[in-house]
């Protein structure tokens, strides 16, 4: 080499940060070359709405699916099958008597309901697809916001059959002046099955608890209205559902299910066209209902949804107090649609509680050596030696053979689940968080479980191990000792 | 490789009609949905390309930003920062789709197979394979141009938390292109 070549001047490597960067934006320059800048689509947007607008008067995506599928028909086919009222398990009471008597008046139910007498049965879910292709009755996700409009991941329904197969059990029944009869039942889910970070407890209106059924019998004609049931409602609000039945009959009726505050004592519906009814709210539960007048069409109008006619629902305390009140067009969900921050599952583990381990370093490492040694490769350990490892092994093994028998023994030996950090609660109780890498099935970070010390020893959860477990599309059967 | 164009910041100020809108307590629908229509059609593009690079596929990410905006309009009477709520509805949307949609993250590695540039491409593909809320926290910070504290507001987390999920998805990303 020339000794009197120039040195180019060093050029400083750009830091990572701005290379980052450039890389960003020369990928989708990359990918505007081909596909072109992204074009807004005001009418595909339309379409879309419309689709999510049909869900939410539903009030749970899959249901509403079928429904909107079998038309008012498919409500009338499943209404005349008398809501699957074969099926019910005949167990002992869970409506007390008061309960029934509603908060107001005491002395038994109010003419015409008769209080149901079964223990509503737990549904667990469906199969679930697993690892990523979360199906009906796969719990939510940590993080992300609960949707009210799109219930399908928190129902344990798959289909529209599978919804007609459901096991229910009697609330109440009401009959009407005018002979409608209003056979009131329910089912509960198995919360167990919701994947929540172990350290959080959402309130009891963020997420549903179960289904609501209604048959509805007139002397003209049968249906069924459906509602998602939570175990309370956010206070001074109500959750509001209505269906319209008999329409293929031409006898059509509006069905509105009102779930309220614990001490209303009287609900009373005023419907478009001026008709009211009311009644004691039954375990917070209230179903009302009139006939749709002849100047309204309700098909029209529940195609219109936000544009249908009002419909007013009054919760009252005993002392005539207004609890809480919902006037909305009648086939709008509104009130189901608000973001509820407090039902926002946390994406971070908590802060170490105030008592540490004696030993923190020796605990966590004792902590780690579980999780790694159970679950950090979870291909390279017996199901035996994985299950002395929780707390409590019950039907976990059977939740496992679920998994092994969708993912083949190659898939599963290439996961790993390496631990993010580790926190403790108290001495006794720690959190991991944890990333699954499952190679081409996926990576799913921000995952939490639970350990528990039990005779000196760190124990994983059960509930911890099924949540696990369910990301793979096995389920965990409920215990019977809850 | 000509020196791709600088995007077009995805800050997205409100006109005083918009920021009205946000306001607005129960108007009749026409006035409560003020200002969406501009909004949309100013900001989907940029959240396109938000998605894309969250999920690696140009078509998915439009079908998620859609429906995105199908929340946003739902809510848009009652949202405040309209930016900011379309941004946590579009990662959201991201996460919750690359969380059940195993097979798009097959695609998702060949983001940018022909890009020129080595480096990056190499960036792009370690980029691919980062845990999805490091890959989302990078992308809004680096290239949606988020602050932190906007960035937080949108994967639902605090402030702190992005700076740990940008440094850690920095440190694998040196670790990619200085290998």
């Amino acid at each position: 080499m020339d000794d009197t070549t120039p040195t180019p001047p060093v050029t400083p490597t750009p830091p990572v940060e701005e290379r980052l960067r450039h890389a960003l934006t020369a990928g989708i320059a990359h990918v505007e070359a081909d596909a072109g800048a992204p074009v807004p689509d005001p009418t595909d947007l339309a379409r879309r709405r419309v689709r999510h607008d049909r869900r939410r008067r539903a009030g749970r995506a899959a249901v509403a699916a079928a429904l909107v599928v079998a038309g008012v028909g498919g409500g009338w086919a499943l209404g005349r099958d008398g809501g699957g009222a074969d099926d019910v398990e005949q167990v002992t009471s869970q409506i007390s008597t008061t309960a029934a008597t509603g908060s107001g008046t005491g002395g038994g139910p109010a003419p015409g309901v008769v209080v149901g007498i079964d223990e509503l049965p737990v549904v667990s879910p469906g199969s679930a697809e697993g690892f990523g292709g979360v199906s009906a009755g796969a719990p939510p996700m940590p993080g992300s916001e609960p949707d009210y409009r799109s219930i399908t991941e928190l129902t344990p329904y798959e289909s529209w059959s599978d919804l007609a197969a459901l096991p229910s059990a009697s609330l109440f029944t009401r009959t009407l002046d005018d002979g409608t009869v209003l056979d009131v039942r329910g089912n509960r889910y198995d919360l167990s099955t919701y994947d929540f970070p172990p350290f959080w407890e959402p309130p009891e209106w963020c997420f549903p608890s179960g289904d609501i059924y209604v048959g509805v019998r007139l002397p003209e004609a049968v249906g069924q209205a459906i509602a998602t049931r939570y175990d309370a409602v956010r206070p001074g609000t109500m959750l509001v559902r209505t269906d319209v039945v008999g329409v293929p009959e031409s006898h059509p009726q509006w069905v509105t299910i009102v779930q309220v505050p614990d001490d209303a004592a009287t609900v009373r519906a005023t419907f478009p066209g001026g008709d009211t009814d009311e009644m004691e709210p039954i375990d917070g539960l209230a179903v009302l209902s009139a006939p749709v007048p002849d100047d309204i069409d309700p098909v029209a109008t529940w195609t219109n949804g936000d544009e249908s006619p009002n419909l007013t629902v009054v919760a009252e305390a005993a002392d005539g107090t207004e609890l809480a009140r919902h006037e909305a067009p009648w086939a709008s969900l509104d009130a189901f649609e608000e973001p509820l921050d407090d039902c926002t599952s946390p994406t971070a583990l908590p802060e170490p509680g105030p008592e540490q381990p004696a030993d923190p370093a020796a605990a966590e490492a004792a902590v780690r050596s579980v999780w790694d040694r159970g679950f950090g490769h979870p291909g390279s350990i017996s199901v035996d030696e994985q299950l002395a490892l929780l707390d409590d092994p019950r039907g976990v093994a059977e939740a496992q053979a679920e998994v092994q028998q969708r993912y083949s023994a190659a898939q599963l030996g290439q996961i790993t689940m390496p631990i993010d950090d580790v926190v403790f609660a108290t001495p006794e109780q720690a959190f991991i968080e944890y990333t699954v890498d499952a190679g081409d099935l996926g990576t799913f970070a921000d995952r939490f479980t639970e350990l528990v010390l039990v005779d000196d020893q760190w124990k994983v959860t059960r509930a911890s191990a099924c949540s696990l477990i369910a990301l793979g599309g096995g389920v965990c059967a409920p215990l019977e000792d809850g | 490789m000509a020196e791709p164009a600088p995007e077009r910041p995805l800050r997205i100020a409100l006109t005083a009609s918009q920021r009205r809108a946000t306001v607005t307590a129960l108007p009749a629908e026409g006035a409560a949905l003020e200002g969406f229509d501009a909004f949309y059609r100013s900001t989907l593009p940029a959240m396109v390309r938000v998605a894309t690079l969250i999920v690696g596929s140009r078509p998915t990410a439009e079908d998620l930003a859609q429906d995105a905006f199908v929340r946003v309009h739902a809510h848009w009477a009652g949202i405040d920062d309209p930016a900011a709520y379309t941004h946590r509805a579009v990662v959201n949307a991201c996460r919750s789709h690359l969380r059940r949609r195993v097979l798009e993250r097959r695609h998702r590695a060949s983001l940018a197979p022909d890009v020129a540039e080595l480096e990056a491409r190499e960036l792009l593909d370690a980029l691919a394979a980062l845990p999805d809320r490091q890959r989302a926290a990078v992308v809004l910070r680096f290239y949606a141009g988020l602050s932190e504290r906007e960035t937080a507001d949108a994967l639902g987390c605090a402030p702190g938390t992005v700076g740990s999920l940008v440094h850690r998805a920095l440190a694998t990303l040196r670790q990619a292109i200085e290998r």
